[in-house]
């Protein structure tokens, strides 16, 4: 029996619980416990629910026998059913069959529906990973994701199941147990997962590249620092051309990386040609980005007038490249015909049925379509107002947005935005709006006659918007100010309290924009004081009485009489307003109402609201003319009645548009998390050929797609630069070598295929002397490197970087990356590479007297003699590998050489920080960035770039750093200071700080000949290291001398700066 | 049952049009055949028993029962869990959520992953997980399979993700139904503030293998503005305005349009009402009469009128010339359910309200709000030219409905 021993066990229980004697007592529980038992023996085959009651009844019966206390039996009864239930689903779940396992498993599924907790079933539900049934398989699956971050040991139990089910054939299940896989968020196992999603981005069915897109957001949430890796496997899937895969890849890239847009260049035109095909979804994801995108990397098709001129600051202006910015925006502006591609290729689907496309589709119309062709998005959103109100309730918010800006756009529609009394109030009220928006002179009749059935709307809340409503029409529109006077002074003789405070407090709106004898209606008003209990209202005519008491001399003292009478019982507000009134009449007509005023002044004096207390001791100083009141009083009259401001009656829309529309921050006006900021137009357009695809590229990886490159692009792009290179780098000493460098990086950016990773590393040694921004540029000489020669011969330099591409994504070690780029590098034979290291001498021997240290040549050149020395590990690719064990152990591969080379980075950071922002720099703007290049000045110093914009269009002169105000033990080598800085000219400069290891801050003043401003540097702790290649030996060496990091499971690269 | 639109009629729009389609509608307009193959005259509810295992006619969703937040980016009407809830079980109802909650957890399982939508096209996931039925669970007991498809639909890799692969039908069959619902706005004076046309045509479709379906109007221009489903071809309505596709199986929304402001809107329903709340005693007087107007020569049926009537009404009491009609005194809402309409002698309902004594008249005049529907009509005019198959040999039945309905139609008083 395999109960027995849990019966005993209960037994146990149980005969603490039972009071008597010890012999009766264990003949009570077995006794009890009888029909349970028969109850475990009879279940799994019955399966059903129908026996508990039955057994419950059976001991309830026996419970009651033996006398036992009602409480206790409850309890009893509980925990019975609780045991039972448990143990008995784990029998089911050990049974031999698929029924009785699914049985279970369904009850459990159930149980989690419930929100009842079935995590102690979790060794008995994990067994069953392995099941052959594909339904028993899913629903423990979906145990598992509900349970394994709880139960984190048992879970691995299941994860060799999941590493069988990624190589089986059917690729639905290879699918589903990459999903499950991801979304088990047990840390341990993040290798595992990074594993399966490279396979899996590399298998033959898109479904499950799909799901490796999917699972690589659910990677990057558990564990962020895989954020390289994964990048490399979005910029692997987003040359994916399956339509299945592209909508979940951008969905990655958006999550993981939406800041590198670098990676979208050369997919840009695919996407655009596949949006069409791609599934809903997808469609709104990408669509969003490529909004995101067409706003960073062309020029605004919009006229110069009426373009937004808020200068925010560019996120993406650290890789534009800011070389074109000549004087190319005197020319006629014409479209890029990728930008044109993007709004065409969008069109058609404003038809799609699902309202999220439309909407995303519309919101690409408005931020980056010309505003010409923007109205077509009109009848589509209009179409949206169809669907359920939630729908509504959105594009609602958002045609209110559009509306505020471009009337003209939704005119059309007006009338449907008519207000239907079915419709909830939040969609009435948003209807109203936008109705007030589209207001003008031609519709204001038929709209006013509208607001008159809503004032008489039963919704009061509506009526009393509808009432604020017609202020505004009044307010916009001049011709109909007096008749919405009029008809809101009817208002005032209706009969709901709500609607006549709205209509009193809108009148004195309108009134004081009035400044025009309108003594009837302040008379009409001041007689509603006896009727209207709202506060806020007979605040507002009270006001409305003080500032026109001259205008009605004879009602004003008698309103103040009547006030006085009863000032103890108004409100806060109401009382402030009587204060008021009193001074006014005081100041105005001090003969009729001193008394009435002083007395009303002695209320307020003891009126428990402090407030109150303070304001009528400010107007008694004020007013009372006595030997201590100073100059003020005489001026009292002038203070008091004053001409006062028009209050403006403004859209609560009106601040919305600086959201992009259709997110969620613009539905609540908040800037929620995750929430990607839409920049601004770029001045001038960026290089438009990185969008180009390399024909050989295609040729190899894909079909062809037809995409033609264009040559002439490329040569326009290699004369401007040449130009710009000239122009702006004026202190340059070797003019005709960089010309023709940076030709050759505009050449190699331009071709530049994506392998970048590998082929960044040897890199930038230029850039420190061209004034540019640092991000694109470096890519581009580090592209020169393996691209120049593969003008000579291409296929090589390509099956090269290939080669090195596989070997570093399948294993991060960073010596086979160097080894790859040293192959790379040492095969160049090209005159270009011979070129480079001609120039790079040269400019080392200018180095002196030039202002700009040469970094990277140092470290460049020593890599080249330095390589061949370090023998690296070379493992082989695991990603065929079967199972990630032998993948580990094959990183065990003991090498001989015991070498620690100073390796280059495999990718370096575009991120720049701002050092100093131009509006606090009058000006000047300086931006940095750490290149991860061992610093010339010292070796215990961390190289930082610092780029300088003069953003003014004056020059500025001598920028240096001034005063420095380092922690102890922190030093700091300067840069030269730089003679004069033309206007919008930019120069990048290096220097270096010792940081000590430690994250303190390092400040400093950055002065130009007029100005000091003063600046900190705090590097991230990451940038303090320094990356180095050796082997696992020589690590395991070092790692032993440093205990805490015994933890670490893998070999790291890195150590310490020192 | 639906008629009684008691509810904010906004919300519940869809599921009252679904459960209409369940009525028996007889007559269905013959289609001008090009090819002369046979057609056949079938009701919608013959079709639907079909389709739909365990549908009871008619039943309302209650609100909540939605099954997610679908909120912001509900592709139809219904919101899309919903379509789905309707498309397993039948009904999407709380308890029929409890009663499959494996089910459920299994299709949404299918549908996000990680919050982002993985496959929502009912015909793939119907292929994943098997919707439960009486015949699938008896048969699954006694074989020990299962629910869920072990093979990964074939459609989700194909061009056409929404269809699956080897279809078979014994009578090959496409059915389309042109409905078109009137948004109205009716003034005081019976004159119309605004009136729109909204239209739909839903079709169900049963055809063997893979077929290629074009369908013409005789007017296409009447169609202002347009969405389809993924299926139809947008290039050849832009340039031809032919709908041209390979079709879901089953169910589905082939196209919603919009009939352009610029044709006037044929109002085919007048009501006259005398609502009057006197000042001094505690009665008002109510009256109501409906009559047909612009109809076509059709009758107009399942009328239904519904008002929400002012606080301040505590009780009415009417007699209707036709019909039942109730008062609810907790939410003031009136409901009348007329049915047809004789022209002859049009619907009138007539009787007293008894106001709160010593409460002053209420200063609004209750809204009326009107639901209606008119067979082989299509109120703008819109006519389906011909239907041609391509790409399969034999030949199938066709048929389509036209049908005119009151949408968000409403009489201020």
């Amino acid at each position: 029996m395999p109960q027995t021993g849990w019966l005993n066990q209960q037994k146990l229980i149980f005969s603490q619980l039972v009071p008597g004697s010890t012999r009766l007592r264990c003949w009570r529980v077995w006794f009890l416990m009888r029909p349970l038992s028969l109850a475990c023996r009879w279940r799994p085959s019955c399966c059903s629910y129908l026996t508990l009651p039955m057994i419950l009844f059976l001991i309830l019966m026996k419970m009651i026998y033996f006398k036992l206390p009602i409480i206790k039996i409850k309890v009893w009864i509980f925990f019975l059913l609780f045991c039972n239930r448990n143990e008995d689903l784990k029998q089911m779940l050990e049974s031999n069959k698929d029924s009785a396992k699914l049985d279970a498993m369904k009850r459990i599924v159930g149980m989690i529906a419930k929100g009842k907790n079935a995590s102690e079933l979790f060794p008995a539900v994990v067994k069953n990973v392995a099941s052959k049934n594909i339904e028993i398989k899913k629903l423990v699956y979906v145990y598992l994701v509900r349970y394994a971050e709880e139960q984190q040991d048992l879970a691995l139990l299941s994860i060799s199941t999941f590493q069988r089910a990624l190589k089986d054939p059917n690729q639905l299940i290879r699918a589903s147990a990459l999903r499950v896989l991801s979304s088990i968020r047990v840390p341990i196992i993040v290798p595992i997962m990074m594993l399966a999603i490279k396979e899996a981005s590399a298998d033959l069915s898109p479904y499950v590249r799909k799901n490796a897109a999917h699972a690589i957001q659910k990677l990057y949430s558990l564990d962020p620092e895989q954020k390289e890796m994964l990048i490399e496997v979005i910029e692997k899937l987003l040359k994916d051309k399956s339509t299945l895969v592209a909508g979940s890849v951008v969905m990655a890239f958006e999550e993981v990386c939406p800041d590198r847009i670098d990676l979208i260049h050369k997919n840009y035109r695919k996407l655009c040609n596949l949006l069409v095909d791609v599934e809903e979804w997808g469609q709104v994801v990408i669509i969003h980005m490529l909004t995101r995108y067409a706003r960073t990397q062309f020029v605004s098709p919009w006229k110069e007038g009426d373009e937004l001129e808020d200068n925010e600051k560019n996120f993406y202006e650290s890789d534009d490249d800011q070389k074109e910015k000549t004087d190319k925006r005197k020319k006629p502006y014409t479209m890029d015909p990728d930008h044109r591609l993007l709004i065409r290729n969008t069109k058609p689907l404003l038809q799609s049925r699902n309202a999220a496309v439309v909407m995303a589709v519309a919101q690409l119309y408005w931020h980056i379509s010309p505003k010409s062709e923007a109205g077509i998005i009109s009848k589509s959103l209009v179409r949206l107002l169809r669907s359920n109100r939630e729908v509504q309730y959105i594009v609602l918010q958002n045609i209110a947005t559009m509306s505020i800006q471009r009337k003209g756009m939704f005119e059309p529609y007006l009338k449907s935005f008519y207000v239907r009394s079915t419709d909830p109030t939040m969609i009435k009220t948003l209807k109203l709006e936008i109705l007030t928006n589209l207001a003008n002179e031609a519709n204001i009749s038929t709209l006013l006659r509208e607001f008159q059935t809503y004032v008489k709307s039963q919704d009061k809340q509506f009526a009393a918007a509808t009432i604020q409503t017609i202020g505004r029409c009044a307010t916009n529109i001049v011709e109909v100010t007096d008749t919405c006077l009029n008809g809101l002074v009817c208002l005032l003789s209706n009969r709901d309290e709500i609607v006549v405070a709205e209509s009193v407090v809108v009148i004195k709106k309108l009134l004081q924009m009035q400044p025009v004898q309108h003594g009837e209606i302040i008379k009409h008003m001041a007689k509603l004081l006896d009727s209207i209990t709202v506060p806020v209202a007979r605040a507002s005519i009270l006001w409305l009485i003080g500032e026109n008491c001259e205008r009605v001399p004879k009602i004003a003292p008698d309103v103040l009489r009547k006030m006085a009478k009863s000032f103890t019982s108004e409100d806060d507000l109401v009382k402030l307003q009587i204060l008021n009134l009193g001074a006014k009449l005081y100041l105005t007509n001090s003969k009729q109402t001193k008394l009435l005023t002083q007395y009303i002044l002695n209320l307020g004096k003891y009126d428990q609201n402090y407030d109150i207390r303070d304001r009528t001791r400010f107007i008694r100083q004020l007013i009372v003319p006595n030997e201590k009141s100073g100059a003020l009083s005489k001026y009292a009259k002038k203070i008091f009645l004053a001409q006062k401001p028009a209050p403006l009656l403004e859209s609560p829309f009106k601040d919305r548009d600086h959201f992009q529309l259709g997110t969620l921050s613009h539905t609540l006006n908040i800037k929620a998390t995750g929430y990607l900021e839409l920049s601004n137009w770029p001045e001038v357009a960026p290089d438009p050929s990185v969008r180009n695809v390399e024909v050989i590229e295609l040729a190899k990886e894909w079909t062809p797609a037809g995409k033609a490159k264009q040559e002439n692009s490329a040569k326009k792009f290699y004369s401007e630069s040449e130009e710009e290179e000239d122009s702006s780098d004026s202190s340059s000493d070797s003019e005709s070598e960089s010309g023709s460098e940076s030709g050759e990086q505009g050449e190699s950016g331009e071709e530049g295929d994506s392998n970048e990773d590998s082929s960044e590393d040897s890199s930038s040694e230029q850039d420190s002397e061209s004034g540019r921004e640092s991000g694109l540029e470096n890519k581009r000489t580090a592209k020169r490197n393996s691209k120049a020669k593969g003008k000579s011969d291409s296929e090589d330099g390509e099956k090269e970087n290939e080669k090195s591409k596989t070997s570093d994504s399948s294993n991060a070690e960073s010596s086979s990356i160097e080894d790859s780029s040293s192959d790379s590098e040492s095969e160049s034979e090209s005159e270009s590479e011979s070129e480079s290291r001609k120039v790079t001498q040269e400019k080392e021997k200018k180095t002196k007297q030039g202002r700009t240290p040469l970094t990277k040549d140092v470290s460049l050149l020593d890599l080249d003699d330095f390589n061949p020395v370090s023998t690296p590990v070379a493992l082989p690719t695991p990603a065929l590998s079967p199972s990630l064990m032998a993948d580990l152990e094959g990183l065990n591969l003991s090498t001989s050489s015991s070498v620690i080379s100073v390796s280059t980075p495999v990718f370096v950071p575009t991120k720049t920080h701002v050092l100093l922002h131009r509006m606090s720099g009058k000006g000047l703007a300086a931006h940095y960035f750490f290149p991860r290049q061992p610093c010339i000045f010292g070796d215990k110093m961390v190289s930082i770039q610092i780029t300088l914009n003069n953003t003014t269009d004056q020059k500025i002169e001598n920028i240096h750093i001034g005063e420095k105000k380092l922690p102890i033990g922190l030093k700091m080598h300067v840069f030269n200071p730089i003679d004069s800085l033309e206007p919008e000219g930019s120069i990048t400069v290096s220097m270096g700080i010792d940081f000590c290891d430690s994250t303190q801050t390092a400040s400093f003043q950055l002065c130009t000949k007029d100005d000091c401003f003063s600046v900190n540097i705090q590097p991230p702790v990451g940038e303090l290291l320094l990356p180095v290649a050796m082997s696992e030996k020589d690590f395991k060496k070092e790692q032993a001398c440093l205990s805490a990091l015994h933890l670490l499971s893998k070999p790291r690269n890195a150590n310490r700066n020192e | 049952m639906t008629g009684a639109s008691t509810g904010p009629i906004g919300v519940l729009e869809p599921d009252n049009r679904a459960s209409r389609q369940q009525r028996s509608i007889t007559g269905e307009k013959r289609l001008p055949d090009a090819q002369s193959a046979a057609f056949r005259r079938r009701s919608w509810a013959e079709r639907s028993r079909g389709s739909r295992v365990g549908q009871s006619a008619g039943e309302r969703l209650p609100q909540r029962a939605r099954w997610a937040g679908q909120g912001l980016s509900a592709p139809r009407s219904g919101g899309l869990c919903e379509q789905l809830g309707r498309d397993y079980f039948g009904v999407c109802s709380e308890p029929v959520i409890k009663d499959n909650v494996v089910v459920v957890y299994e299709v949404l399982e299918e549908m996000l992953d990680n919050g982002f939508p993985l496959a929502t096209e009912s015909n793939i996931l119907k292929e994943l997980i098997k919707p439960p039925t009486i015949l699938r669970t008896v048969v699954n007991t006694i074989t020990g399979s299962t629910n869920v498809g072990d093979q990964l639909p074939t459609g989700q890799l194909s061009v056409v993700p929404w269809r699956r692969t080897g279809v078979k039908y014994t009578n090959n069959e496409a059915y389309f139904d042109v409905i078109e619902e009137i948004d109205a706005i009716i003034d005081k004076s019976g004159s119309t503030i605004t009136a729109e046309i909204q239209g739909v045509i839903d079709a169900c479709v049963k055809l063997t293998g893979m077929p290629d379906l074009t369908l013409s109007f005789m007017n296409p221009r009447l169609l202002d503005d347009v969405s389809f489903h993924p299926c139809v071809r947008f290039k050849r309505w832009e340039s031809e305005r032919i709908l041209s596709f390979i079709p879901p199986d089953g169910n589905f929304r082939l196209l919603s349009y919009h009939v352009s402001a610029q044709n006037l809107v044929a109002i085919p329903v007048y009501v006259k009402h005398n609502i009057s709340f006197r000042d001094s005693s505690s009665l008002g007087r109510f009256e109501i009469t409906v009559g047909p107007k612009q109809t076509m020569g059709k009758t107009i049926e399942g009328v239904t009128v519904t008002s929400q009537m002012p606080k301040g009404v505590l009780n009415m009491s009417l007699t209707p010339s036709q019909g039942t009609h109730t008062f609810d005194p907790v939410t003031k809402m009136l409901s009348w359910d007329v049915g047809k309409i004789n022209p002859q002698k049009p619907p009138n309902l007539k009787g007293t309200m008894s106001l709160q004594a010593g409460a002053s008249k209420p200063d609004e005049n209750p809204t009326i709000n009107l639901q209606f529907k008119i067979q082989q009509l299509a109120i703008s005019g819109l006519k389906v030219n011909r239907l041609d198959m391509y790409g399969e040999k034999y030949k199938p039945f066709k048929g389509i409905k036209y049908m005119t309905k009151a949408g968000k139609f409403q009489v201020r008083t």
